[in-house]
């Protein structure tokens, strides 16, 4: 929320902050929950207090609607609550003993809106009026009895009353006697009504008298046809044989896929059952697949449980990216968003679309049961889908496949996403985000040149899409245009001096050919509409530090942790200078307080290690680089920096060593070869 | 929703020679952990932090942003279960040895008592007793327990302790920690006590115990009886719809059900009283979630309910926010309008209880990233038909939209909302709109939660007041001819806030109607905004902030046009993050008392945000 602009300029971290927010809460994140309901009684002196715990109406439920009314027509004041977990509804009988009586009037309109809504009832005792509007709808989604309740106390005496009519006159009904309730009809006289004697009361049966919240624990099977079947994601799998198998090559005939591991007891001891459905299923023509997201190769003494499962079931392979696509897909069918448990099994029809899933340990019989009824209209898919009866008069069921989309497309799966922008523009017609959407999985997915094509149809279409120009402008600087590149990011800062997106890219292109000092001023430019950013500040740290201005630099980093205390990357370059300017312990001390926050930052653990080494702590050094190597293989500095120090203290093996594991991970890296030269010279 | 902007990135980004990319996840294999009782095994797949957004995660947890008071508030969580644990059991030895490891040996306090009290209320049920003065913390760690155990006196126990921590203030080796406790139980005499009010702890920081407990206010409640009774299985407890549809929680739907269905989140759903058939019973219409039906319970004559819902006609899959019966057409039976995700819908009433959709009857369709949320009637230009005003509320969509976003911009005054509606009656149940001829089309972009009319001025002509997320609130004074202004300022009554909830009544009695606005109270908003960095070098955008999270608001109406705000000197401010806030008089004394539900989103993680 700090982060909210205060013009209506897009800016990225705050949009995200939003965005992160809403993903959170739909799994489960809380958020202001567990919050206790209050009482506060008025002291009749202009003051509330609070007695909500004494009272025990402090209900934890996330409340919503509140209604006041008279359930059991004894004239003491009750309330219903709607809540948005359960028990979703309480009802509230108020038991206060006090020998109080109250006022009970319902209007009714002839000569202005028959619930007369809007009349004021005013009642009068011991010389004081008080006055009450009738009202339809107040507080949140709530609209409490029409009747109106006065207290009244010790007050023996009856209360006049009268009521001021809806564009009328106010008609004074004298005394009304609280022992009964009233009725007034305008232009009649009032009439009454009884209180609900005592001997009226529902029998006190033997269900219990607070309703206990059912147990919302997954704890048994659950299986969910689905409203709007989905395109299963076209990724492959590998059989025992080692071949590569997708669904693909099934489509016409229905399919049955179950996802199981050898780590999963129930599943394990399932599996016999479901290979056996395989010939059950294949007289009905449909395909059985048995799918092990376990990953990488079966560890020593654990059976190879795929390679049990023969024909015509079919046993496959998952493979990281695949089991990642099919976890995005799973945690988009459900509002409630959690990652994928086993045994999952799918039940997927001829066209490719799944239409049925089904949680936990399922009777095979289920799956031979359902084959012969997937439902083939919305009218049945929606019958199927929906656990309790009931009409709709204007049904919608949209899948957000946009985001679906974009959540294959952040993970690094950006032919799913193509597919599925691409789909939804067949689907729901042209749509610019749709479109944009669909140039990033164009470009990150190797089409740069289709993406470019989109971009441009979007900007021939609404001039003013920014974000459109920015990733053109990324797509020139990728093809080496420079120049053009700028003209776009210019483009969009020119319309928003707050799109620190394009700042940065503008810089980039500065920094590709450098030029410090230039993007130094982009930098500085964009802080000024940006305040708050640190990745601009550590950007700015950096131009300086490569511009020469080494204490300005030291000190833009560090007012990029300050904003960010997350932002690893600016602990890194601040301690790479650190190092650099022989600042060793202030590296150090930096390296660990970043890596208090990623501990596995190989960058971190490579600087950290630098510094201990030129500290003179060599074991310590020595452990770092190790970690940093462990953390990331591929990542070359911390070899080297090992290598070096190794060779500075006379262990030239070792040494050797080292650059041999990098050599192994990158076959003819220039550095480590150089290196080794140079230890063969003996001359490190 | 579209997707998140590119950034170019060369690979001189790096001070480090050649571009380095974490894998995250890489050369992990998932990690099982089966749970008992369930009949399947969750995959613990890596965590999902490849991208800009999901990297945020981290930045929910306290402390792992810029703001320091956080971190202090996250050290503090596990020490302050353990002082709620003392609290509510001082007399066990497990409670005062595990208390003992979070004081510091030279830990004092002022004693759990006060030397003079004060009664502050006192009818023949109910005793409440301001406490004063509280002495400097002066007895030592192991006197405390004892001390607490002789203030809770009759009680043996407590049933309920609450801390919350509202406020954190950064000294040298020292954080002073405000909280607000509530502590509760019944005697054996079957009365029930709570003692709640505010206290200063000491945090050393070096040392991460606490060094001192002083007592700032503290006020007794004893109540001889119970205000309501819970009676709802006895009521609804033989319908099936009940038991299968109202005792679980809505998650219990959202994890089932495909998310085509449409079950969200929220839970924006609300509960409307009327008489449905005609036969002098007030029914209840409880609206729920896309996919499960509205359910109509009737009144009997036992006073239990039945579900007719089906029979009714109003069994419907819509999604529903509001209903409100109302006579629509004077024919003397009660209609229903709806406000559903789809369309604002009319049911006629064919006079015996059964409800038809009258097709076409509102003019307006639902268009765009508007979510109709609420509605309120009242006859504003009384000509005879009561006329609805709509809220319309923008929900989170994921991402942003292209035509600038629609997240509320700016935070603290949001004008980029979505347009709120009025309906004029033509009869027979059909409407038209009526939002730009009554100049209600104004300032009429905003994140409305919620409306209520009342003539506030006394002059016949119902006013409204909307409550607005992310902003300031409007009033709008009807003039008379058809036409509102806007009064909000010359009311004093903007509210700056996140208003969910709007009530009016004479709550004290002087014969006008005062109006009681439900808002977020936040505690780690309050914590955040309370410090001078935030939102530092602009004074008036941290009042603003802070006011955000300050809680529910009640303004007394002065009789000249305007209001005085009396939320913190009455004591009403305190509501939590309230939703549905209204009067009630439960002991019927003649004095309107409060009744506020609250809370937000409760999911299964304690993690709040």
């Amino acid at each position: 929320m700090s982060q909210s602009p205060r013009e209506e300029l897009r800016l990225q971290r705050y949009l995200d902050g939003w965005e992160i927010i809403n993903r959170m809460i739909r799994e489960d994140t809380s958020w202001g929950g567990r919050e206790r309901n209050c009482l506060h009684l008025s002291s009749g002196e202009g003051n509330f207090i609070d007695i909500s715990a004494a009272s025990g109406v402090d209900y934890i439920q996330d409340g919503r609607a509140l209604c006041r009314l008279d359930l059991d027509l004894d004239g003491r004041p009750d309330l219903a609550l709607r809540n948005r977990d359960g028990p979703q509804l309480r009802l509230l009988r108020n038991t206060w003993p006090g020998g109080n009586r109250a006022l009970w009037i319902r209007v009714e309109g002839r000569n202005c809106n028959r619930d007369a809504i809007g009349a004021r009832i005013s009642v009068t005792s011991s010389g004081k009026t008080r006055i009450k509007d009738i009202r339809a709808g107040a507080a949140f989604l709530s609209q409490s009895s029409r009747w109106a309740c006065f207290g009244l106390g010790g007050e023996k005496t009856p209360p006049a009353v009268s009521v001021r009519w809806p564009g009328g006159a106010t008609t004074s009904y004298g005394t009304l006697d609280p022992g009964d309730r009233w009725l007034i009809i305008q232009g009649e006289e009032p009439s009454r009504l009884p209180f609900r004697k005592s001997e009226q009361e529902p029998p006190a049966t033997q269900v219990p008298q607070a309703p206990e919240p059912v147990d919302t624990e997954e704890s048994s099977s659950i299986e969910t046809w689905l409203v709007a079947p989905v395109t299963a994601p076209d990724l492959p799998w590998t059989d025992p044989q080692g071949r590569q198998r997708r669904l693909g090559e099934f489509r016409g005939k229905p399919l049955v896929l179950h996802l199981f591991s050898r780590d999963c007891a129930v599943c394990v001891s399932d599996l016999g059952a479901l290979i056996a459905m395989g010939k059950e299923l294949s007289r009905k023509g449909a395909v059985n697949l048995i799918a092990s997201v376990d990953l990488g190769p079966v560890p020593d003494g654990k059976r190879d449980l795929v390679a049990k499962i023969s024909g015509p079931s079919i046993g496959l392979r998952f493979e990281r990216k695949t089991l990642a696509g099919w976890n995005i897909l799973f945690r988009h069918l459900f509002n409630h968003r959690r990652d994928l448990v086993v045994p999952t099994s799918f039940l997927i029809e001829e066209s490719g679309k799944i239409v049925k899933v089904y949680r936990g340990r399922t009777d095979p019989a289920r799956y031979l049961a359902d084959l012969g009824k997937i439902p083939r209209s919305d009218n049945l898919r929606i019958k199927k889908a929906l656990p309790f009866k009931g009409r709709y008069l204007y049904p919608n069921f949209q899948r957000d496949l946009l985001e679906l989309g974009n959540a294959y497309s952040e993970a690094g799966l950006p032919l799913q996403a193509r597919a599925i922008f691409k789909s939804t523009l067949a689907a729901r017609g042209e749509n610019l985000d749709t479109l944009f959407n669909y140039a990033i999985s164009s470009a990150q997915s190797g089409s740069p040149g289709e993406a470019r094509k989109i971009y441009l149809e979007i900007l021939k279409k609404r001039p003013g899409y920014a974000d459109a120009r920015n990733n053109l402008g990324i797509l020139e600087a990728q093809a080496g245009r420079l120049e053009q590149a700028r003209e776009y990011f210019r483009s969009v800062i020119q319309d928003n001096p707050a799109h620190t997106e394009a700042a940065l890219n503008l810089a980039n292109t500065w920094l590709q050919e450098g030029d410090f000092e230039t993007a130094t001023a982009v930098y500085r430019k964009a802080l000024l509409h940006d305040t708050e950013s640190a990745k601009l500040r550590r950007m700015l740290g950096f131009a300086l530090f490569r511009g020469g201005f080494v204490e300005e630099s030291i000190s833009s980093h560090k007012e990029a942790i300050r904003l960010d205390p997350l932002d690893l990357d600016a602990y890194r370059n601040l301690a790479i200078i650190l190092n650099a300017t022989e600042g060793y312990r202030e590296a150090a001390a930096i390296s660990i307080l970043g890596l208090k926050n990623g501990p596995n930052h190989s960058g971190l653990l490579n600087t950290h290690g630098f510094a201990l080494w030129k500290l003179g702590d060599t074991a310590r050094a020595s452990a770092e680089f190790k970690k940093a190597i462990s953390a990331a293989p591929d990542f070359d500095r911390p070899y080297l920096n090992l290598a070096r120090m190794l060779a500075d203290t006379a262990r030239p093996d070792d040494a050797m060593a080292a650059l041999g594991a990098l050599l192994q991970r990158m076959p003819g890296h220039p550095q480590a070869l150089e290196q080794i030269e140079k230890l063969r010279s003996g001359n490190p | 929703m579209k997707q998140r902007i590119l950034l170019f990135s060369t690979t001189s980004l790096l001070l480090v020679a050649g571009a380095l990319w974490i894998f995250y996840g890489s050369g992990a294999s998932p990690e099982f952990v089966p749970t008992a009782g369930r009949s399947w095994t969750e995959i613990h797949l890596p965590a999902p932090s490849y991208s800009p957004v999901e990297k945020l995660r981290a930045k929910t947890v306290a402390g792992n942003d810029k703001f320091i008071v956080e971190t202090r508030e996250r050290e503090l969580r596990q020490p302050l279960k353990t002082l709620q644990r003392l609290f509510l059991h001082p007399g066990s030895e497990t409670a005062v040895k595990e208390y003992e490891s979070i004081t510091s040996d030279d830990f004092k306090a002022s004693p759990f008592s006060s030397t003079g009290e004060l009664p502050l209320y006192q009818s023949k049920e109910i005793r409440v007793v301001e406490e004063m003065s509280f002495p400097a913390p002066s007895i030592e760690r192991s006197a405390f327990p004892a001390s607490i155990l002789a203030s809770i006196d009759p009680l043996k126990i407590l049933t309920s302790a609450e801390l919350k921590v509202t406020g954190i203030s950064e000294e040298k080796e020292l954080s002073k920690i405000e909280i607000l406790f509530s502590l509760s139980g019944p005697s054996d005499e079957g009365e029930h006590h709570q003692w709640s009010g505010e206290a200063l702890l000491g945090w050393k920081t070096s040392e991460r115990k606490f060094s001192f407990f002083q007592l700032k206010k503290r006020r007794h409640v004893t109540l001889s009886a119970s205000p309501f009774q819970d009676v709802t299985a006895r009521a609804l407890g033989a319908n099936d719809s009940y038991r299968k549809i109202l005792q679980p929680s809505i998650d219990h739907f959202r994890s089932r059900l495909d998310a085509a269905v449409g079950v969200g989140v929220y839970g924006h759903n609300g509960l409307a009283v009327g008489d449905a058939d005609g036969d002098g019973l007030e029914d209840l219409y409880v609206l729920t979630a896309a996919g499960l039906p509205n359910l109509l319970y009737r009144c009997g004559q036992d006073g239990t309910f039945s579900d007719a819902s089906r029979e009714a006609g109003v069994d419907l899959l819509d999604g529903t926010s509001q209903a409100l019966f109302l006579d629509l057409d004077n024919d003397s039976d009660q209609d229903l309008f709806l406000v559903t995700e789809q369309r604002l819908v009319v049911l006629l009433n064919d006079g015996s209880g059964r409800f038809l959709h009258l097709e076409n009857a509102i003019p307006e369709k639902i268009t765009g990233s508007a979510t109709p949320l609420s509605a309120a009637a009242a006859d504003y230009d009384l000509d005879g038909l009561v006329d609805i005003h709509i809220c319309s509320y923008v929900f989170w969509r994921g991402g942003s939209n292209s035509a600038g976003t629609r997240l509320p911009i700016p935070y603290h005054e949001a004008h980029n909302g979505a347009a709120n509606i009025l309906l004029k009656n033509l009869g027979g149940g059909r409407f038209s709109n009526a939002t730009e001829t009554s100049g209600l089309d104004r300032d009429n972009q905003r994140f409305s939660f919620a409306a209520a009319w009342a003539d506030y001025d006394d002059d016949g002509y119902p006013d409204l007041y909307t409550a607005n997320d992310f902003g300031s609130n409007n009033l709008w004074r009807n003039k008379g001819d058809g036409t509102f202004e806007e009064a909000t300022i010359a009311a004093g009554v903007e509210d700056v806030g996140a208003g969910m909830s709007v009530s009016w009544e004479d709550y004290d009695n002087d014969g006008d109607l005062d109006l009681y606005v439900g808002n977020m109270f936040s505690a780690a908003g309050r914590r955040v905004t309370a410090g001078n960095d935030y939102k530092a070098g602009d004074q008036l955008l941290q009042a603003i902030y802070r006011r955000h999270a300050r809680g529910n608001s009640l303004f007394s109406n002065a009789k000249d046009g305007s209001f005085e705000d009396v939320s913190i000197s009455s004591g009403a401010w305190f509501g939590r993050w309230a939703w549905g806030c209204d009067f009630l008089d439960f002991n019927l004394d003649g004095n309107e008392d409060l009744y506020v539900q609250n809370g937000f989103l409760t999911n299964s993680s304690e993690h709040d945000l």
